[in-house]
């Protein structure tokens, strides 16, 4: 069985359907990449995964190491191991890095009288390049763009997640914080065996994450699955256009409409 | 004996009084029904032969009943001063830095206190300092001399225990050029005590290069009435930082403490973490003045509204003179739907070359920040608790580690307490 099955999931957000029948399934130790142009649906995918309230299943199933997760609350799936890094993740005055990182390990708050115990965040900021004093920062709070990717990773580590799911960890860094994300990511991957759903929009971070399979979305459907490479090379050279001949016909034509492109 | 000066500034007041016309903030709170002639407790030798009771009560504002790391206490039981004196540190290291006395003490010791006496704090300003001046009992007159650098800090308790008594005392700092202190003020009650009202005044002075920091707690009951009163003056050079926190349910308090900076140089700082809790009624704001040139301030306000409280949060900055610089800040975050908050800030420039800002914001906890730790694991409750702790931790300037490491405790032992 596997440890992820998305079937035939329906969302909806506002009262606007943006996924339409998705079915995708991780198994443990795999890592899958999720492809797609903008407003396709990768991100509504993720967020209906970890629970998010705003996002509304109106049928469908999200099987997590065989509990249906549909109605349980984001806190309790991701006590279940579900770990997700956001895109844009919020600031939150007076809250600091280290306790959240801490309380993701699953300690208490960090207490100033304990000394020693102070280290479990230390590393885990090492570990992704961020220095010692973020731990003493309020989370996000003035955080440059890679820092924010960056402290969302060393959460995820601390969480140590069955399932990780990473919201284009790649979007609006530099190449030394993605090649460090990268790496990181990939030996955590294959360390713990966590499997990994990776939303992004560019080959590049795929120089260091090794990927089992990729999965194109449009439309709030996946249209096409498979060898990593294969998908990529047709995107990189025909674009997301490559696909729409495999779109259903009423999905196709909304999609030109979206993309005018697509429709040339 | 009391000095001629005395009685007749107090006859003055009590002219005054029956003449005196409600408050502009707060509600108008009826000061017959309460008091002042209540039991007395007489004295103790050593803080530790209070009841368990008082002592415990007397912990959660600050006030140690060990005495570690304090230069003195001053310990006021209604209106007795039970317990007063200086710690073996302050005997070692600056012996004659300090001078710790009952106001009605010091008022017959030293004759020149006629000249601060309501001098920064008009007796006419309201009907409560007017009530204080008329007939204020005891109160802590804290003097520190010329150039003494007392770092531990002195602690005075403003305890109650008497039903319907008004407790009224009338407080004095006064820190001579280039001193500096650490005040620590709880106010609290006994746990059998159910109604009452707290009525205070209290002047500071600091002169040249002095620094005075003055953390008030206030741990109160839900049918106590407050109004402490504060007028401050800041010399050139010097620097007054003032924290105020409320920590439990309060029928009503209106505060609005002001300072005003009239020495180049001089720099102020208020900060107040409120807890709205039960049914209180909070009114709370704090003023700055800026009457020199080169004069700093700023104001932070945050509240955590509950249950069915209501807050007011008041703040201004006066601009008199160019190159002055102010900041206020005023955030209250409701934790209920019955809970509300008002912010009310206020800039007044007089000057060309004043820079007043202000930022308020008044709203319940955001759900992006919510979800997001819930995504950490955290459930709903342990998230919020979590973002109204962010919330309240602010940094207190001025304070040393250690002070501000036992206030930061009072405060997360009462935000664990209430969510």
């Amino acid at each position: 069985m596997a440890l992820l099955e998305v079937k035939d999931l329906h969302v909806e957000v506002g009262g606007k359907e943006i996924l339409r029948g998705v079915n995708l399934e991780i198994d443990k130790g795999e890592v899958h990449v999720l492809l797609g142009p903008n407003a396709s649906g990768k991100t509504t995918l993720a967020m209906t995964i970890i629970g998010m309230p705003t996002y509304k299943v109106s049928k469908g199933e999200i099987i997590f190491d065989g509990t249906n997760l549909i109605d349980l609350s984001i806190d309790e799936r991701a006590r279940k191991g579900i770990g997700f890094a956001f895109q844009f993740p919020p600031s939150i005055r007076g809250v600091k890095l280290r306790d959240i990182i801490r309380l993701c390990g699953g300690k208490e708050p960090w207490d100033p009288s304990k000394e020693l115990e102070e280290r479990f965040a230390t590393e885990v900021l090492k570990k992704v390049g961020l220095p010692t004093n973020f731990r003493d920062r309020d989370v996000n709070v003035g955080f440059s763009g890679g820092e924010r990717k960056r402290s969302e990773l060393a959460q995820i580590l601390a969480m140590n997640p069955c399932l990780t799911i990473l919201d284009e960890p790649d979007s609006g860094v530099d190449i030394d914080s993605l090649k460090l994300i990268g790496g990181r990511v990939d030996s955590f991957v294959k360390e713990t065996g966590s499997s990994l759903l990776l939303i992004t929009h560019y080959r590049h971070v795929l120089r260091y994450i090794e990927a089992d399979f990729a999965h194109v979305m449009c439309g709030g459907m996946i249209l096409v699955s498979g060898d990593p490479e294969d998908i990529l090379s047709k995107i990189e050279e025909q674009g997301y256009c490559a696909y729409v001949d495999i779109c259903p016909p009423a999905l196709k034509k909304e999609l030109e409409s979206l993309m005018p492109e697509l429709g040339k | 004996m009391k000095p001629k000066w005395y009685v007749e500034k107090r006859k003055r007041a009590q002219e005054m009084l029956k003449r005196a016309k409600p408050a502009k903030y707060g509600s108008d709170v009826d000061l017959d029904v309460f008091n002042m002639q209540v039991p007395s407790h007489g004295k103790v030798d050593e803080i530790v032969e209070l009841s368990e009771a008082v002592r415990s009560a007397s912990r959660t504002v600050g006030t140690r009943d060990d005495e570690e790391y304090r230069s003195g206490t001053y310990f006021q039981y209604d209106n007795d001063v039970v317990y007063l004196k200086y710690t073996e540190w302050l005997k070692e290291h600056l012996p004659e830095g300090l001078i710790v006395l009952s106001t009605d003490d010091a008022v017959r010791t030293y004759p020149w206190l006629e000249k601060y006496w309501f001098r920064e704090l008009p007796m006419g300003l309201d009907k409560y300092t007017t009530y204080v001046a008329a007939n204020s009992v005891g109160g802590a007159f804290v003097w520190v001399q010329e150039g003494a650098k007392i770092d531990y800090p002195i602690q005075a308790c403003l305890f109650m225990g008497t039903d319907m008594m008004a407790q009224v005392p009338h407080n004095f700092i006064i820190a001579e050029p280039r001193s500096r202190i650490h005040l620590i003020t709880g106010c609290t009650v006994h746990p059998a005590c159910k109604k009452a009202a707290h009525i205070a005044a209290t002047e500071i002075y600091i002169k040249e290069g002095a620094e005075v920091t003055w953390s008030m707690i206030h741990s109160w009951g839900q049918n106590f009435h407050v109004r402490p009163r504060m007028g401050a003056i800041v010399e050139e050079n010097g620097t007054l930082n003032m924290n105020y926190i409320l920590l439990t349910p309060v029928k009503s308090i209106q505060m609005y403490p002001t300072v005003i900076l009239k020495g180049e140089g001089a720099r102020a700082s208020f900060r107040n973490l409120i807890f709205g809790r039960g049914k209180s009624n909070i009114d709370v704001g704090s003023g700055i003045i800026f009457s020199a040139e080169e004069t700093r301030g700023e104001i932070i306000s945050r509240a955590v509204i509950m249950d069915g409280s209501t807050i007011d949060m008041r703040g201004l900055l006066r601009g008199n003179k160019p190159n002055t610089r102010g900041h206020l800040e005023c955030r209250g975050l409701l934790l209920s739907d019955k809970a509300r908050a008002r912010a009310h800030p206020s800039l007044d420039g007089r000057a060309e070359g004043t820079d007043l800002t202000h930022e308020a914001a008044v709203g319940k906890i955001a759900e992006e920040q919510l979800y997001y730790l819930m995504t950490r694991g955290l459930s709903e409750g342990d998230a919020t608790s979590l973002i109204a702790r962010g919330f309240l931790d602010t940094d207190i300037p001025g304070l040393p580690p250690k002070l501000q490491a036992e206030i930061s405790k009072i405060v997360s032992m009462t935000a664990e307490e209430v969510m």
